[in-house]
Formats: structure tokens, C-alpha cells, sequence
């Protein structure tokens, strides 16, 4: 098993009025083939920014500064996503990763019917797909219709194949682009269109949508939070990425919709044999999806290791205060002291140094590494192993 | 344990205006027919799931939404109560019984009655970033309850004020600060302290924490958990979170679609529950512990509309063990032997 992803000193900041927000510093992720990583943290902490600059959507005044983001996308090598053009990015965007929004409600636009949102990732990736659909659907045409129609429609139907024929050998070829702009000439277009629909009713059957025929006419508003967050997989999963990015796409759900779902996504992965990047900042969801976990804090990574070794033998200090920090069954849950470090002038050295229970000197002046403890076992900080502490807050 | 606050056959329904003349023509039933005791000194817990009516249930107790039926009774003395039932059922001495639910029945209260009641009854919103007023400070947000109920003003109000900005956490300076300068957890002991302004005796809190991360959700139950023993309070916590409930609360009820389905010790409610409603939502609350993934439970479909909802047992449509009995007629609470336990099922488990 290779990698996927290998995220390697990425550097992320927002150059605002108040100041420069240090946002992602020298954050080093590496994801291998068909494993679900789950990235875990308080709000602000840089999860959501690591998913966006793999799919380099980072908004404006922010900039990756540094780092570099290896990706897979065939298979001779790691190529550098930071350094595609812009037309070879938006190529990636949804075809290879593709990405699940967090609020279903406010990712999924409200004028547009779900089908025609659905439609519109598969008109723009599967072109040459949907063109050998049409294809069969002509040829059949001609084999059962008969009658005075027919022999009309034949010459269309000819005109038509041509069209899809150089769409099918080559998705970006002229000529579909110069039919559009011809307004009657237009409709030789439109079984593209309908093939694009059949597809997004098939992708929404995959999600378990009951009644999908009826879905894909309807509008975001007329469906349940669990409804819209189906449908957005079903968006994110049309053109069956190698690399799915889930940012936190259960946070505004109900729990027994919330075990739906990620049972949903765990079958998918299953089956279509991607990776997925599971963005959460509940510890507990981690723990029941994901093979691997890495711990955030303030923009850097604190610890990372497989899941189980996480729960049993958690050796950063931020990671033990935040399990210590979410309610068991028959234990109070403990808070950690002070308040999450400023992004604008964070802390020197280790950013959880002033809420840490076992800093030391040299917390205050380095920024730790991370270094491997165990085999797979990741941890940034100069004191893990819980010598004791000079002070604490 | 005395009740301090004690709903009966309590139902909040929201009618479905249609046409012209906007005429009712259903109703969402959010709350149906609910009998919640809470003791004084109880931290009682309320979960189910976004739509299943808990907080219609907790801003109805507060008459900040007028009931449809039902008796809510807060500090009533059990003979009252007995008398308004037996009342109830007869139909002569209609006058008596109105005026023992205008001095002793919440639900009947109106004007100044509902006034003095609020100062001894308060509630937190979910939502700490729109529940404050961005432009107002702090401490006038803090002092307003004070400024309400006349009871106090000028130095006598501010040190007050102080006084309660200690208490969850906050200093006297921070005060003089607006909403937006705070994070959500300080938010949120802010929307507490103004709570906590007029000494309430009874506190409603509507999910404080669930737009709060799990660290700063610790403190602020830590927080709750002081307030709680030191100025002898009774919670009634709204939560979709059962984990969260576990840990804190006394007494946990669960609520599905209107009604309740099953009350109990959290212990009970947690790892043996009795209701399979409450079973499925044990099991597919995720539980940080990868060794302990459990077996799974995903329950079908989507919880129903209130407007509609199905016959009998409310839960029958999602239901693994239902039968014709749960189709046709509907569960009442009942309690296990203890008397500790209550479920409304017509096959509990265990």
C-alpha cells in the first residue's frame, strides 16, 4: 500500500488589517491507499484549511506559504498539486478529490434543483462518459423506433452521433462548444444533459436516497439534514473519486442520522477503494471510522498514530486533556484551563505551552518536532513523556 | 423529594393555518400530553432528537409559549393539585377551580404573575452568538434582568453584577466589553450569568453546549455543576447529546416526537435501557473508545412529522419489534418494579 497524499511542511497565512494570522505551520500529513485518516481539533484550529489547500480553494487573503502537496493522480509518482495550473486543479477538483462540505444546507445552492447540482459535477468530469451513454441510447433508438418520425429524426440522430463520437474520443474537443453557442443547433445537445440526470438519479439510488427519481426534482429546502447530506455525498462520490475529503459531515446532525451516514461513507470507501480524509472535532466519531488519527492544535499537529494507539496510549499533553475533556459513560468530563492560543500572535515555542500541565523551559523557545515514538506513533512535544513540569497554569 | 416543578398531561400544539381565511386546519403536536416531574435540587436531563419537541417542553414550563392543556405547577403544595384534579373531573364548581389555577397553575397565569415567576425561573439558549444583544455590554446585558424586575439600580446593581461575572468566571473589566470581543465558552457564561441575575431557583438550559467544543464544554458543565451546589439550584438540561446527559444529569428522559418514551437513572437509561429508542440512540452514539465499537444499531428512515404523526406507538415506523399491538394502540409510561424506571413501550428489553 503506497501513499495517496503526502502533505509535507505546509504553511498557510492570512495576511489581514489586524496582523498576519498564522494559520497552518509546517503541518506534515501523509495518507496511504484506502485508509480513512480522521483529523481531529477545537474550532479554528486549521482542519478545514488543510482540506481546502489540498484542493487549493484557500479564499483570499490567505496563502499557502510554503510546503508542497504530493498527491497520486496516476500511477508513476507523486506530483506536487501546488504546482498545476489552474485549468489542471479544476480538473482534480471533484474528478480525483473530491470534498464534503460541512452544513448540507449552506453547501448546496437553494435555487438550484438537487439533480441540476448533482448533474452539473458529472456534465463537467464525465463528458466523454456520458457521450458513449448517448451513443447506446441513439443506437438503440435506431434499431426499435420506426415510422415517418423516425425517418425524420434520422438525420438528427446522425448529427448527433458525430458529435458525441468526437466528444467520446476527446472530452475537451471543440466542436460541442461551438453547437452550444448556436441557438437552435443547441438541442443536439440535450441528451447529454438527460443521460447527465439518469446518472445523478443512479448516484443518488447509491446513497440510499429512497424515491430518487422524485429527489432530483426537488429543491434543497424540501429535504431533511440527513436528505441534503446524502445528496451532497452523491455530489462529491459522481465521478467515484480515489480521494474523498469529509469535513465534518455529520456535526449538524441527529445521531441516529449520524450513524446512517457513516455507515454510508464507510461503505462507499469500501467499495469504490478510496481514501478518505474524515475532518471531525468529535474524538468519538473518530474513533468509530477511522484507521488513522492526527490531532491538531492551533495550527500545528500535535500527535499523530493508528487509532487504537491513540485512545489507549495518548502521549501529547493536548490530546489527553482533550479525551479527558469529552463526557464517557460514568465519568465528568475535566476542562482544559485558559483559553485557545491567539493565531495572530500565537505563543513562542510549542503553541499549548501555556495551558500545559508538563511544560518546560525549552516549550517556551522551540517549536517542537515531530518525532516517531512508537512505530507510527507521532508526537510534537519536548516533554511527552510527562517529566515533571516546571509550570503550570 | 419534594416536585419544585411538575407538568401534567401538558400539550403545546402549534396550529396549521391554510387558505384565505387562515383557518387551522392541523396542528404540529411538538409537545403531547407530558407528565415531567422535576425535584427540587434534581439536575434533570431532557434528550431526543432535533424536531421531538424539548424545547417547545422547556419554553412552554416557562410560559414563554402558551400551552395548549395541561397544568404546570411550580412550588404547588400536592394537596392544591389534588384538589384542581379532582375538579377537573366534576363539572360543578367551576369557579373554585379557576381560581385555584390562576394562584397555584402556571399554565393559567397571565400578566404581572408571569413577571414575578420569571425572576424565579430562567433559561439559557443554544446559541451563545445570537442570544446576546451585540449592542449592549456585557454588564448592562448582565444588569438588565436587575433593571427588569426593579430590583436593584445604580451601585447596588453594578456590584451585583460584578459579583455574578465572578461567579461563572468572568472580571468586573470584561464588563465593559461588547459580545463580539468573546469567544463562544465566554459567551456562553455570559448568557448564564444574566441567567443567574435575579437568583432563579430554576434553570432551563437549551442545549448550551452543543455549539461549543468538547473542551470548553467541559467547563462550562464543570461550571454548571458548582453553580448548581452552591446556590442550591434545579436544572432542567435540554440535550440531543446522551453522553453528555450521562455524565451530568440526576435523572435522564428520553423524548421522542412529542411524548416520552422512557425515564430513568442515567446508569439505567445508559446500559440498560428499556425502550428501543432509547437503545438505538446508546448505540449509535459514537463513544470515544476503539476497542468498544459496538454492536450497531441504524435505525430506518427519519423521525416522522409532528403535524402527522403515526398511530399508536409514535416509534412503530422505525421500530424493530414492533407488532400490531404498537400499531393500533398507544403505550402509557409505566415503571419498573423500583419505581425508578419508567418506559412506555409495549415490549420493552430487559
Amino acid at each position: 500500500m503506497g501513499k495517496v497524499l503526502s502533505i509535507r511542511d505546509l504553511t498557510v497565512r492570512f495576511y489581514t488589517y489586524e496582523g498576519i494570522v498564522h494559520a497552518l505551520e509546517n503541518v506534515n500529513i501523509d495518507i496511504d491507499e484506502q485508509e480513512t485518516f480522521g483529523l481531529v481539533g477545537e474550532t479554528g484550529c486549521g482542519k478545514t484549511l488543510t482540506a481546502l489547500s489540498i484542493l487549493r480553494l484557500i479564499p483570499p487573503p490567505g496563502r499557502i506559504e510554503s510546503g508542497s502537496i504530493l498527491f497520486r493522480l496516476d500511477n508513476n509518482g507523486l506530483t506536487d498539486l501546488l504546482t498545476l495550473t489552474e485549468d489542471d486543479m479544476q480538473d482534480i477538483r471533484g474528478r480525483t478529490i473530491s470534498m464534503v462540505f460541512q452544513e448540507p444546507s449552506a453547501a448546496l445552492n437553494p435555487v438550484f434543483t438537487i439533480g441540476d447540482q448533482i448533474a452539473e459535477v458529472i456534465l463537467l468530469h464525465q463528458k466523454h462518459k456520458l457521450a458513449e451513454k448517448a451513443l447506446k441510447t441513439i443506437e438503440e433508438l435506431k434499431l426499435t423506433r420506426q415510422g415517418i418520425r423516425a425517418q425524420l429524426a434520422n438525420p438528427i440522430w446522425s448529427v448527433e452521433q458525430l458529435l458525441f463520437r468526437r466528444l467520446q474520443n476527446n472530452p475537451d474537443s471543440i466542436w460541442p462548444r461551438i453547437v452550444r453557442r448556436i441557438p437552435i443547433a443547441r438541442r443536439l445537445l440535450w441528451r447529454l444533459r438527460d443521460e447527465a440526470d439518469r446518472m445523478a438519479i443512479a448516484s443518488l439510488k447509491e446513497v440510499e436516497i429512497p424515491d430518487a427519481d422524485r429527489v432530483v426534482q426537488q429543491y434543497p429546502h424540501q429535504l431533511s439534514g440527513g436528505m441534503k447530506q446524502r445528496a451532497m455525498i452523491a455530489a462529491a462520490l459522481a465521478c467515484s473519486p480515489k480521494f474523498l475529503i469529509a469535513d465534518e459531515p455529520t456535526t449538524s446532525l441527529d445521531v441516529t442520522i449520524q450513524a446512517q451516514i457513516m455507515e454510508l461513507i464507510r461503505r462507499l470507501k469500501a467499495e469504490w477503494q478510496s481514501s478518505v480524509l474524515y475532518i471531525t472535532h468529535d474524538l468519538a466519531v473518530a474513533a468509530e471510522l477511522c484507521d488513522r488519527v492526527g490531532v491538531m492544535y492551533a495550527g500545528t499537529l500535535c500527535e499523530v498514530a493508528s487509532v487504537d494507539d491513540i485512545f489507549s496510549n495518548p502521549l501529547h499533553p493536548y490530546t489527553r486533556a482533550l479525551m479527558a475533556a469529552v463526557p464517557r459513560p460514568g465519568k465528568k468530563p475535566e476542562g482544559i484551563s485558559g483559553f485557545i492560543a491567539d493565531p495572530i500572535n500565537p505563543p513562542p515555542g510549542c503553541r499549548f505551552h501555556p495551558r500545559c500541565h508538563s511544560s518546560i523551559e525549552i516549550c517556551t523557545k522551540e517549536l517542537p518536532e515531530m518525532q516517531e515514538l512508537a512505530p507510527g506513533h507521532f508526537v510534537a512535544c519536548h516533554n511527552c513523556l510527562g517529566e515533571e513540569g516546571g509550570s503550570s497554569s | 423529594m419534594e416536585a419544585l416543578v411538575e407538568t401534567k398531561n401538558l400539550q403545546t400544539y402549534f396550529p396549521i393555518l391554510k387558505g384565505f381565511l387562515r383557518r387551522p386546519v392541523g396542528a404540529v403536536r411538538a409537545v403531547d400530553n407530558v407528565n415531567l416531574t422535576v425535584t427540587t435540587g434534581q439536575w434533570m436531563g431532557l434528550v431526543g432528537e432535533s424536531g421531538c419537541g424539548k424545547t417547545t417542553l422547556g419554553k412552554t414550563i416557562l410560559r414563554l409559549l402558551r400551552p395548549t392543556s395541561g397544568h404546570i405547577y411550580y412550588h404547588t403544595p400536592p394537596d392544591v393539585k389534588d384538589e384542581i384534579e379532582s375538579l377537573e373531573q366534576s363539572t360543578d364548581n367551576r369557579g373554585r377551580l379557576r381560581e385555584l389555577r390562576q394562584r397555584y397553575d402556571i399554565a393559567a397565569f397571565t400578566g404581572r404573575q408571569l413577571k414575578s415567576l420569571r425572576r424565579e425561573m430562567q433559561l439559557v439558549h443554544q446559541d451563545p452568538y445570537t442570544s446576546l444583544n451585540p449592542r449592549m455590554k456585557v454588564r448592562d446585558i448582565v444588569g438588565e434582568p436587575l433593571a427588569v424586575h426593579k430590583l436593584m439600580r445604580g451601585k447596588e446593581a453594578r456590584d451585583r453584577v460584578a459579583e455574578i461575572l465572578q461567579m461563572v468566571g468572568l472580571t468586573e473589566r470584561q464588563g465593559n466589553r461588547y459580545p463580539h470581543e468573546f469567544s463562544g465558552g465566554q459567551r456562553q457564561r455570559i448568557a448564564i450569568a444574566r441567567a443567574l441575575a435575579t437568583n432563579p431557583h430554576f434553570i432551563v438550559f437549551d442545549e448550551p453546549t452543543s455549539a461549543l467544543d468538547v473542551s470548553v464544554q467541559a467547563q462550562i458543565l464543570l461550571l454548571l455543576e458548582r453553580l448548581k451546589s452552591d446556590y442550591d439550584l434545579t436544572y432542567l438540561y435540554i440535550t440531543h447529546n446522551l453522553t453528555v446527559a450521562e455524565s451530568v444529569c440526576d435523572r435522564i428522559t428520553v423524548m421522542y416526537l412529542g411524548k416520552f418514551v422512557e425515564i430513568g437513572k442515567p446508569a439505567d437509561i445508559f446500559y440498560t435501557p428499556r425502550h428501543p429508542y432509547s437503545q438505538a440512540l446508546v448505540l449509535t452514539t459514537p463513544i470515544p473508545d476503539p476497542k468498544r465499537r459496538r454492536g450497531r444499531l441504524i435505525l430506518p428512515g427519519e423521525v416522522p412529522s409532528p403535524a402527522n404523526p403515526p398511530p399508536g406507538c409514535r416509534f412503530h415506523p422505525r421500530c424493530t419489534r414492533s407488532t400490531d399491538e404498537c400499531r393500533q394502540s398507544e403505550p402509557q409510561l409505566t415503571a419498573s418494579q423500583d419505581g425508578e424506571h419508567w418506559v412506555a413501550c409495549w415490549h420493552p428489553l430487559n
